[in-house]
């Protein structure tokens, strides 16, 4: 009974979904068991016979108990449901009967809403007929009263625009009228509008007029508002561009507004400019005062002018011409500020390179910081050419300084030279002095102009700067330029006609050379480290180089000796060749001493040759034959010493006029004398080359007087006196035999009575002077 | 063909100071030279006839007797005319020997067809001047004396009137020598201010007729005058303090007015321009001892020749002062020569391999040194019939005839060429 009941248990769970899972354990048991009484496969007679063989009895009796029991629960409980499904069935049939009658009722509603929707339908269509007709029209009036509106709101428009001008909305009037603009345009041949559109242009125009009134305006307002800082442009600028707005609004261009905002900033900038220019004429004021007042005021407005400006009209045409006009600014404001600097550079004393150097420093960074606002137009560079300029400028100033001071020395040195006399003065000092001046004039020159190379200035650094400064202006200009201006300007004393005193000549033949070995290099090298001359290949093509200076002041000194030994030689010649004219040689007594201008003629010799050896030793001159050593001891007094009368030298040469076969033969056989070769750098040559000068003079003299019998006479006691005296300053003593000969040849060539003094006699004069 | 025909030396015995190029009217290329031996007994004109085909020279002698020659001039409009200025020595009673610088006009006589043919001295034994040639006399046409004359210098022929104008220590002597006899004309007395001057050399102006001079002074000045003007009115041209030293010599340049050379004691050769004549427009220094003489190629004026006591003589082309254009020497000179003479080819060869050499053309330069004199130069002249060829005289008796170098005639003659397109007429 119990299998029985859990398999009617699973079957109706089943039924109604639910406890699957034991069912499906239960079922597993009863399909292999045929005595499982609920399942499936139950077979009773199987299980009744074996309950019969397995059971006792009274677990059979027990078991037939327990199956009636079952059997009795089972009937019942089938009886309840029957009862229950019966219950439900009689619901579900008054449910049914309830709906039935429900139904009826609405099929009744439904009814009366059909008859109403065919009752509007009706109605609709009835409407539809009679208004058909008169849509068209009522559409046209609803378009008249829109227009009519509108009508107003025109006719109104003037006394609108009026009023919103006069309160000052330009932008509500500007507004109300682009609306209107359009309408009224386009009816503008209509009558009726046309005084309307006329009124309305007229305010228009007034309240264009009135904008570019307070637009031109601006500027002054600017001026008047603005005088003392920076500060008053900007919000003047912002009502500027308001302006400029509404003023394109009003169809202006963007190509006549941004002119007339130039325009309009134009004369402010003018007259900055023209206050800057003022002020660049004079060294009244301060230079760092002119480039402060430049920088604050005129860049700073041009700053913000070219704010403004770019933030207004933005469009590249606009940018063009602002660049246009900026550069023109910037164009006189450069060039103005060029003008002063370079003022300054020249006009300012030794004080002046710091104030220009911070002047320029200041306007070098304005500008720099200007730049990175225009990108355009190089503008840094430009600042930098300008202050390039103005370096050079003052390099320059330096260098008409030096040239000056060059001069002065000069010109003091000549003056010196003249008031004392040559003896009283030591020429050797004197040149010490004027090295020492000029080499420290050179360098406190070069130790200004330092000044613009201190690290703490901006464009200090600047390649361009440094090419353009230190290169050119300072190492070339300034110093090669001086140096070869110094050399040239002594060797032109050398081509002056009438020369200058010898000893000038003398001295700066020296100077020159001592310039040349000490200070040049010195000054060069110097130059080349204070200035960082960079050792580059273009820079050495931009500078002459040392080798060449050097070149200039040995050609300088050598000129400047040789233009002493002419000038010196041509005074002692000057006046042998006088008194030889004016001796009348004919007519004349026997000589008894020798003449005066003789004497004089060796004094001066004595003279110039202790100038000369106060300057030039004896060493590089090499050409004499005698030995250097024991003459170079000699004082230059011992000089005037006569020559020891030894038997040699008087076996050497005789005062007794040879003939002219004589020297003939001589010129045969000895080599061709240069005569008057380049006298070099030394005591003897130079001395020497004065001597020849003098003795040649003398021979061309002699040649062009006729000489009597005393006149020869005397000729050959002068020469044996010259003779006598010469042979200490001369480096080739062949040279003055040679000449002294060639006088006495001549001279008995020229006598028509030759009659030659006894040689004891000539000695004995001699001897008694 | 562009070897240089070498110079042909000439010697005198005696001493010689005096030279002149003769304008002769055969065009043939003649000297004059004259002797200074003091104690001579025969002092001698010789005129030197250059014949360029054989480079020898075939001379006339003349005597001038006992009277040193210092100088000697010939008239350029009258090549038989000739002047000298001599030292006369008289001997009062043996003991007071006097000694006069005087001067006189002569006439050379003409050469006679039936004379023995000229004494041809070839270059070779030029030095000895033959003793066998015949002495021809002078025919003295006459001197005045002057008042206050002293010594007197030289004498300049006028380049185009019959008149001479006498250098002397008395000043300068304006002398008319029309119709056969010697007059005074005007007197410009040496007086500078209130000092006392020395003229030494002086030259007509060849321009505008000729109406002025210019004289050398010892003081080293140059003084210009007028001879229209009347001697009072002082000198038109002064140019102080030309030389150091005394002035020797000047010359107009015959191309270029205004444009003069003068040389001195200084050695110096300037160039002046006298409307401007506080400096010289140029200055050559090139003489290392007195600058005797200079002179303008009569023809082609870039060329001067100067002579100095240092026994050389310096031809130099002043081209940037000279008439000549300035011009840039170009390459199509080349091309201009392309299609000309097959004789012009070598000279364009010599000119474009001497182009290599001296890139710059056209600068002034020195162009010759004559070295072979061994005693002073006191005269120097170019010959005035043929623009390449000067002669210079030295001290010790020797004459050196000389041409121009080849390779400078042609420079010229080609840069003449190129600028007119044709030669001068006298180039040849």
């Amino acid at each position: 009974a119990e299998p029985d009941r859990s398999s009617r248990n699973s079957r109706l769970r089943s039924f109604y979904q639910q406890g699957q899972v034991e069912s499906d354990a239960a079922s597993v048991g009863l399909n292999v068991d045929p005595c499982d009484i609920d399942g499936a496969g139950f077979d009773p007679e199987v299980y009744l016979s074996k309950l019969l063989q397995e059971q006792p009895l009274t677990s059979l009796m027990a078991k037939e108990q327990q199956m009636v029991d079952q059997i009795r629960q089972l009937d019942s409980d089938m009886q309840t449901l029957v009862y229950d499904n019966y219950s439900k069935f009689i619901s579900a049939t008054d449910t049914i009967r309830k709906m039935k009658s429900d139904f009826h009722r609405m099929e009744q509603e439904m009814n009366n809403l059909a008859e109403s929707v065919s009752a509007m339908s009706q109605q609709a269509a009835d409407v539809r007929q009679h208004v058909g007709g008169k849509r068209a029209e009522l559409k046209r009036l609803a378009g008249v009263s829109a227009l009519l509106h509108k009508l107003q709101y025109l006719l109104d428009l003037p006394a609108r625009l009026t009023e919103l001008r006069r309160e000052g909305a330009h932008q509500q009037a500007i507004r109300a009228w682009q609306q209107a603009d359009r309408v009224l345009s386009r009816y503008a041949d209509l009558p009726s509008f046309r005084p309307i559109r006329a009124d309305c242009l007229a305010i228009m125009a007034e309240l264009r007029a009135q904008l570019w009134k307070r637009f031109n305006e601006g500027g002054s307002g600017t001026e008047s508002g603005g005088e003392g800082g920076s500060g008053g442009g900007a919000p003047d600028a912002r009502q500027l561009a308001e302006l400029v707005d509404l003023l394109g609004q009003l169809g202006e261009s963007e190509a006549d507004l941004s002119a007339a905002f130039l325009r309009q900033a134009d004369p402010r900038m003018q007259r900055l400019l023209g206050d800057l220019e003022a002020q660049a004429g004079s060294l009244q004021d301060d230079v760092l005062q002119f480039v402060d007042q430049g920088c604050n005021h005129l860049v700073s407005e041009l700053c913000i002018l070219i704010a403004v400006f770019g933030d207004i009209f933005p469009s590249p045409e606009s940018r063009a011409k602002l660049e246009a006009y900026h550069e023109s600014v910037m164009r006189s404001y450069l060039a103005i500020v060029s003008k002063r600097f370079c003022l300054e550079a020249r006009e300012s004393g030794g004080t002046g390179d710091s104030l220009l150097v911070r002047a320029c420093d200041r306007f070098h960074r304005k500008l720099q910081a200007m730049h990175r606002l225009v990108t355009e137009g190089e503008l840094s560079v430009r600042a930098l050419a300008v202050v390039c300029d103005a370096a050079a400028e003052r390099a320059g100033a330096v260098r008409a300084q030096l040239d000056l001071r060059l001069t002065a020395a000069l010109s003091g040195l000549r003056s010196q030279l003249a008031t004392a006399g040559a003896r009283s003065v030591s020429l050797p000092q004197l040149m010490a002095g004027l090295l020492t001046e000029l080499v420290d004039a050179v360098k406190a020159a070069l130790a200004g102009l330092q000044a613009f190379l201190a690290t703490d200035v901006s464009f200090s650094l600047k390649p361009a700067f440094r090419e353009r400064f230190c290169v050119r202006a300072v190492r070339q200009e300034l110093l090669a330029g001086f140096l070869n201006h110094q050399a040239t300007q002594c060797a032109r004393l050398a081509q002056l006609s009438p020369t200058p005193p010898p000893l000038l000549l003398l001295l700066l033949s020296r100077y020159c050379l001592d310039f040349r070995n000490s200070s040049l290099h010195y000054l060069c090298t110097l130059a080349d480290e204070q200035f960082l001359v960079p050792e580059s290949p273009q820079a050495e093509a931009l500078v002459t180089p040392v080798s060449e200076l050097s070149a200039v002041y040995s050609d300088s000194a050598a000129e400047l000796l040789q233009a002493y030994v002419c000038a010196s030689g041509g005074t002692l010649a000057g006046m042998l060749r006088k008194s030889v004219d004016a001796r009348d040689w004919l007519q004349g007594i026997e000589p008894r001493s020798v003449r005066a201008v003789v004497k004089r003629v060796v004094e001066d010799l004595a003279g110039i040759d202790a100038s000369v050896s106060s300057l030039y030793d004896e060493a590089p001159s090499g050409g004499g034959g005698r030995g250097g050593g024991d003459r170079s001891s000699d004082s230059s007094a011992s000089r005037l010493a006569r020559r020891p009368l030894t038997a040699a030298s008087r076996s050497q040469w005789s005062a007794t006029p040879s003939t002219l076969g004589n020297s003939l033969l001589h010129r045969l056989f000895s080599d061709k004398v240069d005569l008057l070769g380049p006298a070099e750098f030394g005591r003897a040559s130079v001395v020497s080359g004065v001597v020849r000068l003098a003795l040649k003079t003398l021979l061309e003299c002699v040649r062009l007087k006729t000489f009597g019998r005393y006149g020869l006479q005397q000729v050959q006691v002068d020469c044996h006196y010259l003779h006598a005296f010469l042979w200490r300053y001369v480096s080739d003593d062949s040279v003055v035999h040679f000449l002294l000969e060639e006088i006495l040849a001549s001279a008995a060539h020229r006598c028509i009575d030759p009659v030659s003094m006894e040689q004891s006699v000539v000695e004995l004069i001699v001897e008694r002077d | 063909m562009d070897i240089d025909d070498p110079p042909v030396i000439y010697g005198l015995e005696t001493q010689a100071r005096a030279l002149c190029s003769v304008p002769a009217l055969d065009d043939s290329q003649q000297f004059i030279i004259g002797t200074q031996g003091l104690r001579v007994e025969h002092n001698q004109l010789h005129l030197l006839t250059f014949d360029a085909d054989t480079n020898s020279v075939s001379k006339r002698i003349f005597d001038h007797g006992r009277d040193e020659i210092w100088s000697v001039s010939v008239a350029p409009q009258n090549p038989n005319l000739c002047a000298t200025v001599f030292n006369r020595v008289t001997m009062d009673s043996g003991t007071n020997p006097s000694v006069a610088k005087r001067w006189c006009l002569w006439k050379l006589p003409e050469e006679e067809d039936n004379q023995t043919p000229r004494h041809r001295n070839s270059s070779e034994d030029a030095l000895t001047s033959s003793s066998l040639s015949s002495v021809e006399s002078l025919q003295s046409i006459g001197s005045i004396e002057l008042e206050q004359q002293g010594e007197p210098r030289c004498l300049a022929f006028h380049p185009e009137r019959t008149e001479a104008l006498l250098v002397s220590d008395g000043g300068l002597y304006q002398l008319g020598l029309g119709s056969g006899e010697v007059r005074l004309l005007a007197h410009l007395p040496a007086k500078d201010g209130r000092s006392q001057v020395r003229y030494w050399h002086a030259a007509w102006n060849p321009h505008h007729s000729a109406q002025q001079v210019i004289a050398a002074c010892d003081s080293g000045g140059l003084r210009g005058f007028d001879v229209r003007c009347p001697p009072s009115n002082g000198p038109v041209v002064v140019i102080d303090n030309a030389h150091n030293g005394q002035a020797r010599c000047v010359d107009y340049n015959p191309n270029k007015q205004y444009y003069l050379a003068s040389s001195g004691d200084d050695g110096a050769i300037r160039f002046w321009d006298t409307r401007q004549p506080s400096n010289p427009v140029k200055m050559l220094r090139l003489h290392k001892h007195w600058a005797c003489c200079v002179q303008f190629n009569p023809y082609h004026d870039q060329l001067v020749l100067s002579g100095g006591t240092d026994a050389k003589v310096y031809l130099t082309n002043n081209r940037s002062i000279s008439s000549e254009p300035v011009l840039s020497l170009d390459d199509d000179l080349d091309d201009d020569l392309d299609d000309d003479l097959d004789d012009y080819r070598d000279r364009k060869s010599s000119l474009s391999s001497r182009r290599q050499q001296q890139p710059e053309l056209d600068e002034d330069r020195t162009v010759s040194v004559v070295e072979e004199h061994e005693d002073s130069v006191y005269a120097a002249v170019w010959c005035a019939t043929d623009p390449w060829l000067f002669a210079s005289l030295s001290y010790d008796g020797r004459l050196v005839i000389s041409h121009v170098p080849k390779s400078e005639k042609y420079r010229i003659l080609l840069l003449a060429r190129t600028l007119t397109g044709a030669f001068h007429p006298l180039d040849y």
